[in-house]
């Protein structure tokens, strides 16, 4: 089974992954707002995070999560789809949800980790569970 | 239309007005970026105005790689006539602001007229606003994009919001000032700041969510896979990756080209101990990178940015600073008050040369300095006005160190020919970011063979990367040809590398005349201190290569 596995010390906030996503999925266009990746900035790094679940309700657990000596708020790192995070993983214009659908798995490899040179995005092969 | 937005953003400051317009018909022949806002700038701007005058212009404009995802397709450029030099000027805003421009479905914006009161420009799709930005007014760059996100009720749309403003230096119109983008300064900016404060521009904030079409989605995703390809496998590349612009700091202090204490004397060994592999081990935090880089050259620090190298000399060994930390203070108060690096440290190392205000190695007076003539005290009535200035307020024109009225870089052209050349010719007063021969000039700086035509390659290529949208940098790691491929693949035109480099001349011919226009003429030249006094036994042979240069660009010498 594969995954893409995230370092977010390597990331450098270049946003590749996120055109490489929407033009995947565009065909014909560029829009990284509607790309099923995207790169969260929290001070100086950046969390680069896959769209998930859709939810119609925002959870009511707020959970920090501590890097070093920054506390961040984790909404920065969750992948649902929630109301709370107003237009992060909705089309723009009608507000639709848009989820990864892990986009050419085989030879090529998804395309955000593609195009990732820094090496924050690259496919693992994990153990099958199921 | 494929590749552009096809839209033109025109913000008239003096009646509030804002159109929205169609694209000049001429922009398959300017593509977009520099070439394109060179040529609405030079046609609706005389060049005779003084730059702080209302009828001064201020264009921000994308090329059409700009935000496409094209490898480095972040340049935004912005032309304007600048105060300091009094001559055209072409900044580069990096990071993301380029892309959201082109997202919020524009290709170029036009600023005129002049504002009473402090506005701000605000831009999200179609909704654009000129707000009050009286509450900004006096604030620095950092504090300005923090308030301007702050305000926005939304923090997941403020976040993506993208500001391009101005400092307190800006606000004054101090023409060494220039313009801050999510805390990094707009490379070439020095001056356009001070346009910027003339007009009460303080802020422009941008946030845009529409498509940007492309003809053969597939080609260009083929040929921007290439180009990453090739990046991954070459190894200069990942140098790059790694050390960035520092690359260049040990063969330069090799052959002694760093300019230490402002080129007075030989380059002594204490700048041995400077060395890129020190900084990242115990100053670099991470890179980072500009709008789809895959290079990704910036450094990040506990305290914002790493100066780029140009910048680190002139706030470090020019002023006989050999201590990164201050260096990297100083960096920190240069961005926040929005002064231009190169040129405050080069005015600073005049002043320490001619023993006014400041002696050479003083960290502590050093930094006193740069705050107070980014707060406005009385000493930055002399510092902000540039190194020329200076220079005649003291009545010692001969240190002044410049070309145009613009300091050089700390790269001292008596060793590295070419770099001189480039000083000479650049349209923009001396600088090196037109036309970065250093590179390629390491492996023979002494010789003067074929540096005309280097130089003259180096400002056509440049110039046709910048009106693409491409960040310069890219062209020491990729071909032009891949540019040019993704460039078809995304407005489905057929561009020929011939006809592309033609434009980079034409570029350069319309930016000239627009300076011959303006009263600047035989001004190609170095100052007499590069061209007589040796260093190591060295001066520039610019004559002979100057001859050269005209005779390949059809110049005929000097009208």
């Amino acid at each position: 089974m594969y995954r893409i596995k995230i370092d977010h010390n390597k990331c450098t906030g270049c946003r590749h992954c996120e055109v490489a996503c929407s033009l995947n999925r565009l065909a014909t266009a560029v829009n990284p707002k509607r790309a099923r990746i995207r790169v969260i900035q929290e001070g100086d790094r950046f969390f680069p995070v896959i769209s998930g679940p859709f939810t119609d309700a925002s959870c009511n657990i707020k959970v920090d999560i501590k890097f070093g000596n920054h506390v961040y708020d984790q909404c920065d790192l969750c992948r649902a789809v929630c109301p709370h995070k107003s237009m992060l993983f909705k089309e723009p214009d009608d507000e639709k949800p848009i989820q990864c659908d892990f986009c050419g798995i085989d030879a090529p490899g998804p395309s955000c980790v593609r195009w990732c040179t820094s090496g924050a995005l690259t496919l693992i092969e994990v153990p099958s569970y199921y | 239309m494929y590749g552009w937005q096809g839209k033109v953003l025109r913000v008239d400051l003096s009646k509030g007005l804002i159109k929205r317009e169609n694209i000049p018909e001429t922009y398959q022949s300017y593509l977009g970026g520099r070439g394109l806002a060179t040529k609405i700038f030079s046609e609706e701007v005389d060049p005779s105005i003084n730059p702080l005058s209302e009828e001064n212009k201020i264009v921000l404009a994308t090329g059409p790689l700009t935000g496409t995802g094209a490898s480095s397709g972040c340049i935004c450029s912005i032309v304007t006539k600048s105060p300091l030099t009094n001559t055209i000027t072409c900044g580069q805003a990096k990071m993301y602001f380029g892309a959201e421009i082109k997202a919020a479905g524009y290709d170029l914006i036009i600023i005129e007229g002049k504002s009473n009161s402090p506005v701000m420009l605000s831009i999200q799709d179609e909704n654009i606003e000129l707000l009050p930005a009286d509450y900004l007014w006096g604030e620095t760059t950092l504090n300005t994009e923090n308030a301007i996100r702050l305000a926005i009720s939304d923090p997941w749309k403020a976040r993506e919001t993208r500001i391009l403003s101005i400092g307190p230096a800006g606000e004054r119109a101090e023409p060494i000032s220039t313009i801050i983008t999510d805390g990094l300064p707009v490379k070439n900016g020095v001056g356009i700041g001070a346009i910027f404060g003339i007009k009460g521009l303080k802020a422009i904030a941008i946030r845009g969510t529409r498509d940007i079409d492309l003809a053969y989605g597939k080609g260009f995703i083929e040929a921007v896979s290439s180009s990453i390809d090739t990046l991954k496998e070459s190894e200069t590349s990942k140098e790059f990756s790694d050390f960035g612009t520092y690359l260049l700091l040990e063969p330069l202090v090799k052959i002694g080209a760093l300019g230490y204490e402002n080129f007075s004397r030989a380059t002594p060994e204490t700048v041995f101990s400077l060395s890129a592999k020190v900084f990242k081990k115990e100053i670099w935090k991470r890179n980072r990178g500009c709008f789809s880089c895959p290079i990704a050259c910036l450094k990040q620090t506990k305290l914002g940015f790493f100066p780029e190298i140009d910048e680190f000399i002139s706030l470090g060994p020019l002023c006989d600073i050999i201590n990164p930390q201050v260096t990297l203070d100083a960096y920190r108060i240069c961005i926040e008050y929005g002064l231009d690096a190169v040129e405050i440290g080069a005015t600073m190392a005049c002043a320490m040369q001619l023993q006014e205000y400041l002696t050479f190695g003083k960290t502590q007076a050093f930094l006193e300095t740069i705050k107070a003539s980014g707060r406005g005290e009385e000493i930055a009535g002399i510092l902000n006005k540039g190194a020329l200035y200076l220079a005649r307020h003291f009545k010692s024109e001969d240190i002044f160190l410049g070309v145009k009225g613009r300091s050089i870089p700390p790269f001292d052209p008596r060793i590295i020919q070419g770099i001189g050349l480039q000083y000479a010719t650049s349209n923009f007063g001396a600088t090196h970011l037109t036309g970065f021969t250093l590179i390629e000039e390491l492996k023979d700086p002494s010789s003067i063979k074929g540096k005309a035509k280097l130089v003259r390659d180096y400002q056509d290529r440049t110039a046709i990367l910048e009106s693409m949208g491409i960040c310069p940098y890219a062209q020491f790691f990729l071909p032009l040809t891949i540019f040019i491929e993704m460039l078809n693949q995304a407005t489905g035109l057929d561009f020929k590398e011939e006809k592309i480099l033609k434009m980079g001349e034409d570029i350069y011919h319309i930016e000239r005349l627009f300076n011959t226009n303006a009263g600047i003429k035989n001004e190609d030249g170095l100052p007499p201190k590069m061209l007589r006094q040796p260093v190591n036994g060295m001066i520039s042979k610019l004559d002979k290569m100057l001859k050269e240069y005209y005779e390949l660009r059809g110049l005929g010498g000097e009208e």
